[in-house]
């Protein structure tokens, strides 16, 4: 094989990019995987441990320690926000798609907010809506009390149940699952619709028979991405989560921030990549090629 | 009244309902933000303010780690947007103009970055870093608001790089231009809105970047999103002047949103982590 003066040129301005990519993507990933066994990548100690040992392992399965019920609570929370969020952003798309309201285009613009608001500032609006002062808490709080369903106010944000992460990552992710199933419905052949509809289909059948299998994949794509989201971002269970229990990324935080325990860090840091792993795996797989085929 | 026309009312009523929800859920968090950056007087017991103003907002520029934290914040965005840019437009332009295995390699192994959890780059980082005596150094900083940026940069610009005809250059060239001349006068006017959008990507990114400063640079070098964290995120809770830093980095954010899509004909989605 030949090497042309335009393959050199293409490696010479790659090279930056791969160098930038190996010290500061790469390299941390490898130190994470080697670390979560005990071996230091950079000869650093790694406290008692001295590697390549399964310590870290055996203390994230101990049911003892809090990691595994960190990720249980991860899961849990993550599934939830991921189940509402892509709900809700389907239904809402769908109600744009088969109902076209006039107004909704003059509008439109302000589904992009928390979109382009930092994590950081949209946990700490939700934060002043749900501490006990918070217009939402008080709300919420006088309508249990009301129905008698609790006895007093309950805490909503920095709370044991994870309410408080809930609430600011669905605000997100709605929005984002929203955007992500508009365009595809946008793309369904209004022919298909007007025909179920001339052969007797109600609006329900025309969403379930139609819209539903059409968009099937887009809901997989899109389920994956949003929980993929909401298990990684760390700003809104910091902010609006409890001190106890905590989403697995805060831990891995405290880990290597207040107690410097390394080995346990690197060992719920191989979980966070074989989920991503997996979710991407799940993503671009199974679901980007048949959305792609599904579109056309 | 006919059948049709209350049909018609009946649905819009439902329109109204359901797009005045949505649209309440968006902008209400904003609204109570706004309450709590104004409010100068507030007492416990009262659902509202009682005297608007702007003392929150002297009192984050008077306060010398507030003010700090505007001025890293937005020092560091357009060093890092300059040092993103850098890298991404002799990238961008390869992968733009050439579409070989080793494109589409280095295109996967950058969106693969998309789906790596920040937290777990940054714990990775914090040896390599402590080794080499970067921590809590301005500069070292600047590389760490890169890794989250660099996809979305790159996208763009490769983009913009993939709308320029092949032909264009090989006529120029042909005619006679130098390898300058064809980017001055063939890629740069083409271009400029994909790179243009690229750098803003990044500048929005590094403004929003949260974790990683914090594992890196906290607390020498405090952001906008550390000084917001450290007011809510403690024991000691204080609201106010959270709100006031809070619009003084969401206000550019919506600027930037608005000029994206109306000028440079993109959408903006990055929240920093």
């Amino acid at each position: 094989m030949k090497i042309t003066k335009e393959d050199i040129i293409s490696v010479v301005f790659l090279l930056p990019l791969y160098a930038f990519l190996s010290v500061m993507v790469f390299i941390p990933i490898l130190n994470v995987i080697l670390g979560s066994f005990g071996i230091s990548l950079f000869g650093l100690s790694m406290g008692k441990v001295k590697g390549p040992v399964l310590d870290g392992y055996l203390n994230f399965v101990n049911p003892s320690k809090p990691y595994l019920y960190s990720l249980f609570f991860t899961i849990y929370i993550s599934v939830i926000a991921t189940v509402i969020s892509v709900a809700a952003g389907y239904l809402f798309a769908i109600y744009l798609t088969v109902k076209r309201p006039p107004i909704w285009s003059k509008i439109s613009s302000i589904m992009t907010i928390p979109l382009f608001t930092p994590y950081v500032v949209g946990a700490f609006m939700w934060w002043t809506l749900l501490f006990p002062r918070g217009y939402l808490a008080i709300v919420i709080n006088r309508i249990l009390m009301g129905l008698g369903l609790t006895k007093g106010p309950i805490p909503l944000v920095n709370d044991p149940y994870g309410i408080g992460i809930l609430f600011g990552e669905v605000w997100i992710r709605f929005v984002i699952s929203f955007m992500i199933f508009y365009g595809p419905l946008q793309l369904i052949s209004q022919d298909l619709v007007d025909a179920a509809r001339s052969l007797g289909a109600s609006t329900w059948q025309v969403i379930l028979k139609v819209y539903i299998p059409l968009t099937k994949y887009a809901i997989v794509a899109t389920s994956a991405i949003v929980l993929l989201a909401t298990m990684a971002g760390i700003s809104i269970p910091l902010i609006l989560g409890g001190s106890w229990p905590q989403f697995l990324n805060v831990m891995i935080y405290l880990d290597v921030t207040k107690t410097f325990d390394f080995i346990s860090a690197y060992t719920s840091g191989v979980f966070y990549l074989v989920a991503s792993a997996v979710l991407g795996y799940i993503l671009f797989r199974f679901t980007a090629r048949r959305i792609e085929f599904q579109v056309r | 009244m006919t059948v049709m026309a209350v049909a018609d009312r009946r649905q819009r009523l439902w329109d109204l309902l359901v797009i005045g929800f949505v649209v309440f859920y968006m902008v209400f968090p904003i609204f109570v933000l706004l309450e709590y950056a104004f409010a100068e007087v507030w007492y416990a017991y009262q659902l509202f303010p009682t005297k608007l103003g702007f003392k929150w907002f002297s009192w984050v520029l008077r306060h010398y780690d507030t003010r700090m934290a505007i001025i890293y914040s937005y020092t560091l965005a357009p060093l890092a947007m300059l040092a993103t840019l850098a890298l991404c437009i002799p990238a961008g332009y390869v992968l733009g103009t050439r579409r070989t295995k080793l494109s589409l390699l280095t295109e996967n192994l950058v969106n693969m970055n998309m789906a790596l959890p920040v937290i777990v780059i940054g714990t990775g980082l914090l040896p390599l870093y402590f080794k080499l005596g970067l921590l809590n150094n301005y500069w070292a900083i600047i590389p760490a608001h890169m890794i989250g940026a660099i996809p979305y940069t790159l996208r763009s610009i490769t983009a913009a790089f993939m709308q320029v005809p092949r032909d264009l250059e090989e006529v120029a060239r042909v005619l006679g231009a130098t390898k300058i001349q064809v980017i001055r006068k063939v890629y740069l006017p083409l271009t400029w809105r994909g790179i243009l959008a690229g750098g803003i990507f990044a500048f929005s990114w590094s403004l929003n970047e949260f974790i990683l400063t914090l594992l890196l640079g906290f607390p020498t070098i405090k952001t906008l999103p550390i000084a917001i964290y450290e007011y809510v995120g403690g024991y000691y809770l204080t609201p106010q002047p959270a709100a006031a830093l809070s619009l003084l980095i969401l206000i550019p954010s919506i600027f930037i949103a608005i000029f994206l899509e109306k000028y440079v004909k993109v959408s903006l989605g990055m929240g920093g982590g």
